[in-house]
């Protein structure tokens, strides 16, 4: 496709089919302006995915880091790395009344959901498979705990304790005395408890 | 290319005499690279497609849990999410201003939505865009506890959406545009623009790859090859089966190393021409073969739409050819379109007709011009009628005019299919007929001759 006029006649229709006008090149200072922030989206992006033992790696992030927060340009690509998970898990929770009867909840699990819901859902597995079960989202789960509290809250027996629960189960290894079929992994049944949670008077309101 | 330099090398520091020009080289390479006038059609597409993403996600995987996530009683309310997960840094979050109630939240999202609709139908594409994307981050921040590596890209990708020409093309602002504009001096051809934001999204994504497959080659599974075995067994993303002849360790290895292998090419040989294609037919594999076997929504595709942006305009071109190729030996030659090219009125709106006409259905012929009289004696246009409406040549060679072309067109033209039904409305044709008429009659009143407008 052109670029350039052929000539100063106006085009007809078959020419003009094969004609792209040009925004033109960019003005030197467009241009620098531009490069200052490609660079810097470089630096920013580049400073916080380089690997952990960097030297002074953190002196650098803890500059570039508020700024890549800030404009957007949070990158994690680790997915499935550097180690996969050799763990499958749910999380269920107990809440306990104040007359002493205990509720089992069981949080969404994909296993359990039709193709469809599991698709709709998918970030229901990203909250609380992939984030609370973890220690490095363990500051929210009081949070969770108040919010199931007041889900569950009857005035007349309010909740007053809920923990969490973490079922978990190794998956088999691919040795040949372990090896497991993808539909026949076997079900959680190690329980742990994550978090207990006691219930403040405030939390219902 | 050498560039002369205007630099004078200091004499204090000696330099080799090739310095400066290996410099300028670099320079050169830089502004090519990112500024070299190259056509939107590409971020145009792209544009479209991962609109189109960008409204599952909002309105298939947001919405239905919304007050969860985003409600005055949200699980994790935004004063929580501040202290906990904020801490000391900054996020830019819209709705962190907004009065702590739920119909201004919702209104939010509702305008998010409305933005992408516009984004992506390429409706002030700049303003919409930038809306979307502000918009996203502030409901990324907001709660992140449901923002995966997909919700990651899609916020970057939409900023490059935001920096780019993507609206020049394949759109109503470019339709728009079109009506005052003449073909016959702007042609029908996308207009060039320095694709820098364009690059910024090829070089996004090869950094997805580059720093996936580095924390891979770190890992134990994926140098032993058993990665795959335990990736494909997280029961909880788990989508369509795998039957047992495939499930076994040593197809998982192999998948372990190939994936190893192709994540490599997708940052390295993809930027070598020869093999670009090959890379990315085998980065369509394994997004695929993840596809199949895990429910991620959005990631895949908004990494496999990514790929478009690597398609070379001419190919881009080629493809499309092939297309109306085909279509053209599937339903025939394209109708012939006569209309008066002394009249700025029906140069416009052919071009309107033309810009729509997307599988190349149509073929205008004006009949003022004297390259187009051998082929017009031909199919015996009646040039006295043809001053008058524009004219359409249907099969059984009778010419259809003014209205009644326009709805025959309508019919070929899917880009006009929903609101050919309106035309087939006996009071809305009869109303049509009448303006039609008017507005041809008094043609060159309106707008002038090609002569005055222009």
């Amino acid at each position: 496709m052109q670029s350039t006029s052929p000539s100063k006649r106006k085009f007809s229709f078959r020419e003009a089919c094969n004609y792209s006008s040009s925004a033109g090149s960019l003005t030197p200072a467009h241009k620098a302006l531009v490069s200052s922030f490609l660079l810097t989206f470089f630096f920013v992006v580049g400073s916080w995915l380089l690997p952990e033992w960097t030297p002074s790696k953190s002196s650098i992030t803890n500059y570039t880091g508020p700024i890549m927060f800030l404009t957007g340009w949070t990158q994690y690509w680790s997915l499935f790395c550097p180690e996969v998970r050799n763990i499958n898990y749910d999380l269920s929770a107990l809440v306990e009344f104040s007359d002493g009867t205990i509720k089992y909840y069981e949080f969404p699990r994909m296993q359990k959901l039709d193709l469809l819901t599991k698709f709709k859902r998918e970030k229901l597995r990203k909250l609380f498979g992939d984030n609370i079960s973890w220690p490095n989202y363990a500051q929210f789960r009081p949070s969770i705990c108040r919010y199931l509290a007041r889900a569950n809250n009857d005035p007349n027996n309010p909740p007053e304790r809920v923990t969490m629960l973490w079922n978990s189960i190794n998956t088999p290894p691919p040795d040949k005395a372990t090896f497991c079929y993808r539909d026949e992994l076997p079900p959680h049944t190690n329980k742990a408890i994550l978090f207990s949670y006691k219930v403040n008077p405030d939390d219902l309101k | 290319m050498t560039v002369p330099s205007k630099i004078a090398p200091t004499e204090s520091l000696p330099q080799s005499p090739q310095a400066p020009e290996v410099r300028h080289k670099w320079i050169e390479a830089w502004n090519r690279f990112w500024f070299e006038p190259t056509t939107p059609v590409a971020m145009a597409i792209f544009r479209i497609l991962f609109g189109i993403i960008l409204l599952e996600n909002m309105l298939v995987h947001l919405l239905p849990d919304f007050d969860l996530y985003y409600g005055k009683n949200s699980l994790v309310p935004i004063n929580d999410m501040m202290s906990l997960y904020w801490h000391s840094s900054y996020y830019f979050d819209l709705m962190a201003a907004l009065p702590a109630d739920d119909k201004y939240i919702y209104g939010a999202f509702w305008v998010m939505v409305a933005a992408t609709v516009m984004m992506t139908l390429g409706l002030c594409t700049r303003v919409s865009s930038w809306v979307t994307f502000l918009l996203l981050m502030s409901f990324g921040a907001h709660f992140q506890l449901n923002q995966n590596a997909g919700d990651n890209y899609l916020r970057l990708a939409t900023m490059c959406l935001a920096l780019s020409n993507a609206g020049d093309a394949f759109s109503l602002d470019n339709l728009i545009k079109a009506t005052r504009q003449d073909w016959r001096i702007t042609g029908f051809g996308a207009r060039l623009s320095a694709p820098w934001a364009q690059r910024l999204l090829q070089i996004q994504i090869c950094i997805a790859y580059g720093h996936t497959w580095y924390s891979k080659m770190e890992g134990k599974t994926w140098n032993d090859g058993t990665a795959v075995y335990y990736a494909v067994r997280y029961d909880d993303l788990m989508r369509f089966p795998i039957p047992h002849i495939f499930d076994q360790l040593p197809i998982y290895m192999l998948l372990t190393w190939g994936t190893l292998a192709i994540e490599f090419a997708l940052f390295t040989f993809i930027w070598w021409r020869p093999a670009r294609y090959w890379v990315m037919a085998t980065g369509l594999a394994l997004h695929l073969g993840i596809e199949y076997c895990m429910n991620l929504p959005m990631f895949e595709w908004s990494f496999m739409l990514t790929y478009l942006l690597f398609i070379y305009p001419e190919d881009l071109t080629k493809s499309w050819n092939w297309v109306k190729a085909k279509i053209k030996e599937r339903f025939g030659e394209p109708y012939r379109l006569a209309f008066d090219g002394s009249c700025i009125l029906c140069i416009r709106t052919i071009g309107l007709i033309h810009r729509l006409d997307i599988f190349g259905r149509i073929k205008p012929l004006d009949f003022t011009d004297k390259d187009n009289d051998e082929e017009l004696e031909r199919v015996k246009l009646d040039r006295a009628r043809a001053q008058s409406e524009i004219l359409l040549q249907k099969r059984d060679g009778n010419w259809l005019g003014g209205f009644k072309a326009f709805r025959f067109i309508s019919l070929r033209t899917p880009l006009l299919w929903p609101l050919t039904p309106v035309l087939f409305v006996p009071i809305v044709s009869f109303f049509a007929e009448l303006i039609y008429k008017a507005i041809a009659a008094n043609r060159k009143l309106i707008l002038g001759s090609p002569s005055e407008v222009g």
